[in-house]
C-alpha cells in the first residue's frame, strides 16, 4: 500500500514537473518572439520612414530641376525674345511703311515664339504628369525639353510589353534617368544620347549612352554626395542593379534592372 | 469550415474524424454488456494504435508542408531522415500489432511522441527563434498546432511510459488517474487545433 502510495506520488510529481517544464518553455517563447517582433515591427517602421523621405527629396529635386530649367528658359529665351520685341517696337516709325511692316512682323514672330515657349513651361510645371499620365510620357516630355534646350541629339526607344508600375516607383525611375541625363550634360560633353527601356515580365532595363568624353568610375562613385551615388541609392529602393562601363574618349553606358514585382499597377493600354 | 479549403486542413479533418469514430464505438462498446470485456479490451488495444498511426501520419504531412517543402537544401535530407524514422515506426507498429507484441507496446508509444516532439522542436527553432515577422504569434495557426501536438506528446509521454511501471502495482489507483491524464492532454491538443482552425489563415503561416 505505501508503495503505491510512492508510485502514485511520484508520478504525480513526474507529470507535474513535465507540465510546469513545457509551461514555462512555451511562455518563454512567447516573450522571446514578442520581443523580436515588436524589434522587427520598429525595423520596418524605420524602413517606411526612411522610403518615404527619399521619395519626398526625390519629388523636391524633380521639382527643383523644373524650377532650375524655368528659371533658365525664361532668362534665356522668353526675356530675350520680348527685350527685342519691345526693341522692333520702340524704334517703329509709322512713316516707313514698308520698314514699320517688317519690324511689324518681327515682333509679332518674337512674341508669338515667347508664347509657345511660355506654354511649354506651363507643361513642365505640371507636376503630376507622371501620375496622370505615366512615365513614359513624362520621360517623352523631358527628352523633347532636353534637345531644345542643349546641343544634345537623344534616341528614346520602348521595346518589350510596356506596364504601369506605382507613381511612387516610376517618380523615383524618372529622376534617375534626369539626373543621368544632367550629368552627361554637364560633365560628358556629349553630343549625341540615347535612352532605352525594355520591358520584360520580370524587369525592366533602362539603358543609357552617350559619345561623350568617358569618365573613371570608381573616383566619381567615391565622392560622397556625388550624382552617381544618388543615382545608386535610387536604384537600390527600387531593389534593382545600376552598372556602368565608361571609357575615356568613348562615351558612356549605365544600366539599370529594376525588379517589376510588386511595383506594377496595371497594363498599358 | 475553413480548414478542409486547404490539403492539411483535410487531413486534420480526416483524423478528427476517424477518432471521433473510434470514440464512439468504444463508448458503444462500454455501454454494450453483450460484448466481452476480452473483446472489448482487443478493440480499445488495436484502435489506440490505429489512431496513433493516423494521427503520425496527419501531423507528419503537416510538418512535410511546414518545414521541408524545399527540395534543394538541407531540408530534403530533414525530410529524408523524419520519412526513414516514420516507415521504422509504421513497420514496428504493424508487426507488434501481428505477433501480439504487448511487452513492447509502451516502448513503441513512447517512440511515436517522441516522433512527434522532434519536429515540434525543429519548428520552435526555425520560426520562433530565427524568424522575424509582424504577425502576432496567436494568430498563427502553425503555433497553435504545433504547441497543441508538443504538449499533448510530452504530457503523454511520462503517462504511457509510467502506465506500463504503475499498472501492475496500483492498478486501482491508476484507473482512477488514467481518464485525466489521458484524456487531458488530447483535449488541450483538439482546443488547439481549434483555435488554429479559428486563425482563418493558411494551415503553415
Amino acid at each position: 500500500m505505501q508503495k503505491n502510495l510512492n508510485d502514485i506520488v511520484i508520478f504525480f510529481i513526474i507529470v507535474s514537473g513535465v507540465i510546469v517544464l513545457l509551461g514555462g518553455f512555451v511562455i518563454s517563447l512567447v516573450i522571446l518572439y514578442r520581443k523580436r517582433q515588436k524589434h522587427f515591427v520598429e525595423e520596418m517602421e524605420q524602413v517606411k520612414l526612411a522610403h518615404a523621405n527619399n521619395l519626398l527629396q526625390t519629388k523636391l529635386e524633380i521639382q527643383e530641376q523644373t524650377f532650375q530649367h524655368i528659371s533658365r528658359e525664361i532668362h534665356d529665351n522668353i526675356s530675350l525674345s520680348l527685350t527685342l520685341a519691345r526693341l522692333q517696337l520702340h524704334i517703329f516709325d509709322i512713316k516707313n511703311e514698308k520698314l514699320a511692316d517688317e519690324k511689324l512682323q518681327l515682333a509679332g514672330t518674337l512674341i508669338t515664339k515667347s508664347i509657345t515657349e511660355l506654354n511649354d513651361i506651363s507643361k513642365s510645371l505640371d507636376g503630376n504628369m507622371i501620375a496622370r499620365q505615366g512615365l513614359l510620357a513624362a520621360l517623352e516630355a523631358e527628352m523633347e525639353l532636353l534637345q531644345k534646350t542643349t546641343c544634345l541629339k537623344i534616341n528614346f526607344e520602348v521595346t518589350g510589353n510596356p506596364l504601369f508600375l506605382e507613381s511612387s516607383s516610376e517618380l523615383v525611375i524618372f529622376r534617375i534617368i534626369q539626373e543621368c541625363f544632367n550629368n552627361i550634360i554637364r560633365h560628358a560633353g556629349a553630343s549625341h544620347g540615347s535612352l532605352l527601356l525594355h520591358y520584360d515580365e520580370k524587369n525592366l532595363k533602362i539603358k543609357i549612352t552617350d559619345n561623350g568624353k568617358g569618365f573613371d568610375i570608381k573616383k566619381a562613385t567615391t565622392v560622397s554626395r556625388s550624382g552617381l551615388k544618388n543615382m545608386e541609392d535610387r536604384t537600390r529602393l527600387l531593389d534593382g542593379q545600376m552598372n556602368i562601363e565608361s571609357r575615356f574618349e568613348n562615351g558612356s553606358v549605365f544600366i539599370f534592372t529594376i525588379p517589376m514585382e510588386n511595383k506594377w499597377k496595371k497594363e498599358k493600354q | 469550415m475553413y480548414a478542409r479549403k486547404q490539403k492539411t486542413g483535410i487531413y486534420f479533418l480526416g483524423y478528427l474524424l476517424f477518432d471521433l469514430i473510434i470514440l464512439l464505438t468504444i463508448f458503444y462498446l462500454r455501454s454494450n454488456t453483450e460484448v466481452s470485456n476480452n473483446s472489448r479490451y482487443l478493440f480499445m488495444d488495436t484502435s489506440n494504435h490505429i489512431i496513433a498511426v493516423v494521427e503520425i501520419l496527419a501531423y507528419y504531412s503537416y510538418f512535410f508542408f511546414l518545414l521541408w517543402h524545399n527540395t534543394k537544401d538541407s531540408s530534403f535530407l530533414y525530410k529524408k531522415l523524419f520519412a526513414c524514422l516514420l516507415s521504422t515506426y509504421m513497420i514496428v507498429l504493424v508487426l507488434s500489432l501481428i505477433f501480439n507484441w504487448h511487452k513492447f507496446f509502451f516502448l513503441i508509444d513512447a517512440f511515436g511522441f517522441i516522433l512527434l516532439i522532434l519536429p515540434c522542436l525543429i519548428y520552435y527553432k526555425k520560426y520562433i527563434l530565427n524568424t522575424e515577422s509582424s504577425i502576432k504569434l496567436t494568430q498563427r495557426p502553425s503555433f497553435w498546432i504545433v504547441t497543441g501536438v508538443f504538449f499533448f506528446s510530452c504530457m503523454s509521454l511520462p503517462f504511457y511510459l509510467g502506465e506500463h511501471f504503475l499498472s501492475f502495482s496500483s492498478k486501482r489507483q491508476f484507473n482512477l488517474l488514467a481518464p485525466f491524464f489521458y484524456y487531458t492532454p488530447l483535449a488541450l491538443n483538439y482546443f488547439s487545433l481549434s483555435k488554429a482552425f479559428l486563425c482563418k489563415k493558411i494551415l503553415t503561416t
